[in-house]
Formats: C-alpha cells, structure tokens, sequence
C-alpha cells in the first residue's frame, strides 16, 4: 500500500436548478503528499489547501484549451505525463505562434510542492504564480490573464467549479485560477520509484548490484549537486554547457538577479549570474530527455559524456563555471567529470531506478 | 507496513452545493457601501502634455511628452487622532492610480471600510511590498488583478511593476516626422519594481492639514497635488537626470511629489456602487460646485 488511504475525503454533492437529478461526483482522494524520505515542502498548505474541489478544477484548466490564444494549445501540449510531464522529444517547443520557438526545454512538472523556484532561471518563486509565465509568453500561450478569465466565465462549467473551490463572490478571478491550478500540480508528487522503494525498503525496491554500484558511483560524481531526495540541490549554476550560437539574448538566472529589467546582453554577460540555471531534478530523468535547459542534449549518455568532456558539446569555461566541475589531476587543471565507460553504464542504470511508472500512469493526474 | 507519512490537511469535507440563483440577495439600491474618505490625486501634468528636465548635469533641457504615468497603491494605513494606525485590507484599498484614466488631470480614490473617528494622515506604499507580494494568495487579489495587464513582471521573484512613467523626447518626434537618420535622443522609460537586490518599494505619509471626521453622514474629501516633475527635481539631494542609472534616486523621489492641498471634511455622503456606476458610464458629473 502506498499511500495511507484518507488525505483529504471530499465527496461533493451537486443539486441542480431546473431539475431534481443529483450528479454524484465520484469520491477523490488527494491532498499534499509527504513521502517519508522527502524534505518539508515549500508549497504553503495554509495559504491554498489542496482538497478535490481545487484540484479537479486545476486539472480542468491543466488540459483545457481555453488557457492558450486562439483556444489552441493547454498546459498539456508541452507538459505530457508520460514523460513527466515534459514536451516528448523536444529541445524547445513551438507555442501558438507559428514559427516561433520558445527559449528554453520543456521542464518535468513533478514534486514542485517542494521546490524553493520555478522555470530554468528562478523566475517565479511562489507555485501559484508559476502558471502565468506559460500563459502570458508570447513564444507560449500568448494569452492574457484578463482574457482567460473572460472565457471560463462564459463557460457554463466554471463559475459553479470556482464557486465550489473557492466560494464568495466573483469565484472565477485570475488569483482563483492561479491556486487552483497550483493544487493540482502540488498535488503531483513522484516518490514511487524502484529507488524509492529501495531506501524505504519496500517490496519492489530490490536493487541489483550493478544498481547499487551505480548508486555509489552517483553519490561520488553526481551528489553533490544532484543531491537529497529531490535529486537537486535547488542551486543555480554554471555547468560549462556553452552559450547556444541559434538563442543568442540568453541570460540564464543574470536576467533574474540583475536589479535592471532591461538588462542588455553586454550587462548580462558581466554578471556573475550568467548562464547559471537551476540544477535539475533527476526523478524520472529516463523521461524527460531531451537534457539541459535548451535541451541540447538528446541521451543520457550523451549528458554524461559531456560531463566527462569526452564528446561534443565539451564544458566551457565561462568565469564563473562552478567550481566542482573543475578539478586538479596531476597538477592539471581537468574540467567536469572523470568517468570510465563502465562507471557510466552504472550510473544510468541507477538512474533508470528513478522512474516511477505509479507516479507516470497516475489516472488522478491524467486528462479527465 | 505504513511507508508513507501523511499529512491530513483539512480533514474529511463534506460539501453540499446548490448551484440554484438566489433570489434573496438582490441589492436594495438605497443600500450601498459609504465611502468613508476620497483622496483627490490632482495631478501636475495630462497625457500629452509637455514637460522639461535636464539632459545632463550641466546639460540642456529636454522636451518630453508624457505618454504614460501609472502606480500600484498598496498598505493604506490611516493614523487617527489619538496616534492609532488602522490599516485597510488590500483587497478594499489596494489601486491602480493610471493617468490615462483621469477625468482631466484627477483620479479620485475612493476609502472604504475605515471605522468612524478621527484622523490626521494617511500612508500608503507606492508598489508592492515583499511580505505582501510573497505573503497570502487570497489578501493580494486584488492587487494582482489590478496589475495583471501591464503592471506584470511575470518573470520575477516579485512579479509587480510599482509604477511606471514613459516620456517621449521631442527631438525624437520631429526626427520621426522628418524621417531623420541621426541618432536619437533619449526616450524616458523607467519601470520601478523589486529587482534582483534593489527594493524600489517606498512609503508615503501625507498629514492632513485638519483632521478629518468619518462618520456615515460625510464623504470628506482630502485634495492631493501630484508633481510629476519633482521626480526629477527633488526637494532635497541631487536632481536626477535622464540617463542617470539610478532607480534609487527615483523611487525615493516617489515621496516628494505629493503635497498635500487641502480638505473638504463636510464632503456630502456618496456610496461606492454610485460612483462605480458613473464610471462605467463615463459620467462626467463633475465635482458639486467646490471653488478652490
């Protein structure tokens, strides 16, 4: 058994208007998940609970069309549960506008209720805040807020869903729209993985010893970054990935921690945040490819042959390359990580053990 | 085995909803919601309107044209007579002060929900604070909705624009119109929010010059100067110039350009859905015959 059966239980009951029939909504668990090997999470429960009504409406506005310009595209186009939530196969993902690519790889959308920042760069600090990147991007949804909200009043479903939610007056307003769909992603919680299974020593958590191996080869070479059970240490950092020559204004956390807003890309560069991007979470890392905040980098493999600077792309060395990607050997100066072909074989397989196919095939998760 | 440690928020709901139309609700229109006190902002300049300021330190003027001139209001805080501070949820007093939405150079704000008594000054903050931009979804709905369509950074830790003024150089528009290839001139454009380590929120205070009483019979009405220009050209310290990198100098200039008029502390009773309504229509009413 995985989860202890009653989160929160709400059973909803609705009573129609112009006729008597009572439409029982099927009984809903959900609630914020706390796995035992996990941190506290960030996600302020007081502030917006998670209970069934929010997170259903979540899920609706998470696949719903109405988010996008147009009515073209949901949160679904680029953030598919079967590979964690992320766009399958895409280094940069097309929004509504033809021809016109965003900047950055589509990120997993997984355990995001314990996460300190969103997005590659740190841009958005608070869940329920997130979704208005995506929304309002012009290389995204190109949609304003004022215009979503417009649409799911006119809709004949909402307004009795925001009331339910979040009850009073005017229910269907964007600071609404925004917590509801911060429940539902809240509520998203990956700890089910055979590697899961295995530090809690539950049935299905048998590592083989070639896992094992690479599990000590992942705490040696991998940890101090990729670190704790979010598999990320939350930091942003430079890992020598280079500036991509087709996505020259990119700034990386610069563009966030520089006090100018209209920052050039001279001034951008200068800083000492440049190019930094947050250390991803490796869960379900088997999935999400491709890798890097561009996406640059099709197979695991290929990621760390790169940090073995062993194949194209080689690690740059910006000044402000992260120090534990340089390293002295022989009084040589060595940047990355020093592997052995078999040491990776190792490493991948442990990372294979990251993949939790409950959390994958979730239907509470998947489009109603 | 129990693997898993839950955490039970909120229990067991059970929740019954009738989606029926009330009929009992309906607004009786003689009951409305009293506007407690109005600040009259009564600006210096219009959209359009002409202003100077200095290029550089030891430059020439420059023409400019205001194109923009808008600020979030947040933390009203009122001080009555006797030194109590009330403060006014940012969901009653939070606003968007925006120039182009003026009835000639005036924005009122209307007050509400302040209890009956005397006061002496009112503060409020220019922007949005860190403890309320990072605080509660539910207090700063208002303000986020007020700032959703252009006062947005939606790609920033706090994603409020505290206020924004836009300017276009004169040299430019006479440039634009001969189609002249020569280098522009400077442009004003200054967004101030929380940025990275800068702090652009700022406090300001503005005593009344007689207290005012609020009560249910009265809407008093406290008149407000607005002095764009002193942006530029503050009361104390070094002017700032356009050019001039620092965002500091301008937010902090924020508290010089109110000046407090004076007040009408008889102002005759109005309710907020009355004026709301005329808004909507674009009545323009006007004041009931004040002669300043």
């Amino acid at each position: 058994m995985k989860y202890l059966k009653l989160l929160s239980v709400v059973l909803l009951s609705f009573v129609g208007c112009d006729d008597d029939q009572k439409e029982e909504i099927p009984v809903f668990e959900i609630g914020l998940e706390q796995p035992i090997n996990f941190p506290a999470p960030t996600y302020d429960i007081n502030d917006n609970p998670i209970d069934a009504a929010g997170f259903e409406l979540g899920r609706k506005l998470f696949y719903d069309v109405k988010l996008s310009d147009g009515n073209t595209i949901s949160c679904a186009e680029c953030h598919n549960q079967a590979f964690a939530f992320t766009h399958h196969g895409h280094d940069l993902s097309e929004g509504v506008l033809v021809d016109q690519l965003g900047v950055r790889n589509s990120q997993p959308i997984q355990n995001l209720a314990f996460m300190n920042a969103f997005t590659w760069d740190g841009s958005v600090e608070l869940l329920w805040r997130q979704p208005v990147v995506p929304i309002t991007e012009k290389v995204e949804m190109n949609e304003t807020l004022e215009n979503v909200i417009n649409k799911l009043k006119q809709d004949a479903n909402y307004p009795t869903k925001f009331e339910t939610a979040f009850g009073g007056e005017d229910a269907v307003n964007p600071v609404n729209m925004l917590k509801a769909l911060a429940q539902f992603m809240g509520a998203m919680v990956s700890s089910n993985s055979k590697y899961d299974k295995y530090v809690r020593g539950e049935v299905g958590g048998d590592f083989s010893d070639e896992e094992k191996e690479g599990m000590r080869l992942f705490e040696n070479k991998c940890a101090s970054c990729h670190s704790g059970e979010l598999f990320t240490n939350q930091e942003f950092v430079n890992n020598g990935i280079g500036v991509n020559s087709k996505l020259p204004n990119e700034l990386g956390r610069a563009r966030i921690s520089a006090s100018n807003p209209d920052l050039t890309i001279e001034e951008g560069k200068a800083h000492p945040d440049y190019y930094k991007f947050k250390v991803p979470s490796l869960r379900n890392v088997e999935k999400t490819f491709p890798y890097m905040h561009d996406g640059r980098i099709v197979l695991l493999k290929q990621v760390l042959d790169f940090y073995d600077t062993d194949t194209y792309p080689y690690i740059q060395k910006m000044d402000n390359l992260d120090v534990r990607l340089i390293q002295t050997i022989d009084e040589k100066e060595v940047l990355g990580i020093p592997m052995t072909e078999e040491e990776k074989e190792s490493i991948i397989l442990f990372l294979e053990t990251l993949t939790d196919d409950e959390f994958l095939n979730d239907t509470r998760f998947a489009k109603p | 085995m129990k693997n898993l440690k839950n955490i039970l928020f909120g229990g067991i709901a059970f929740l019954l909803v009738s989606a029926c139309g009330s009929n009992d609700s309906e607004l009786d229109p003689n009951i409305g919601t009293h506007v407690s006190a109005i600040i009259k902002l009564d600006h210096s300049l219009a959209i359009g309107d002409e202003f100077t300021i200095q290029q550089q330190a030891d430059g020439e003027n420059q023409t400019l044209i205001l194109d923009k001139f808008k600020f979030l209001v947040s933390d009203v805080v009122v001080k009555t007579a006797d030194n109590q501070m009330i403060s006014i949820p940012n969901n009653v007093a939070g606003s968007l002060i925006d120039l182009s939405k003026a009835d000639d150079k005036e924005i009122q704000m209307y007050l509400t929900g302040i209890p009956n008594g005397e006061y002496k000054s009112i503060s409020f903050g220019i922007g949005v604070s860190e403890e309320v931009a990072n605080g509660s979804a539910d207090e700063q709905s208002k303000l986020f909705d007020l700032a959703a369509a252009d006062m947005n950074w939606s790609w920033n830790p706090n994603s409020y624009i505290f206020s924004k003024i836009e300017a276009t150089n004169k040299l430019n528009m006479m440039h634009h119109m001969a189609k002249s290839e020569t280098e522009q001139a400077d442009d004003l454009w200054i967004h101030i929010g929380k940025k990275g380590d800068f702090d652009g929120y700022r406090t300001v205070t503005i005593d009344f010059p007689q207290n005012i009483t609020v009560k249910s019979e009265v809407s008093p009405s406290v008149h407000v100067k607005v002095n764009i220009e002193k942006l530029f050209t503050p009361n104390d310290g070094a002017s700032v110039y356009l050019g001039t990198p620092s965002t500091v100098d301008f937010a902090d200039n924020y508290s010089n350009i109110f000046e407090i008029h004076h007040v009408h502390p008889l102002n005759e009773a109005i309710n907020l859905e009355d004026v709301e309504m005329d808004m909507d229509h674009d009545d323009d009413s006007g004041d009931s015959g004040h002669n300043h």
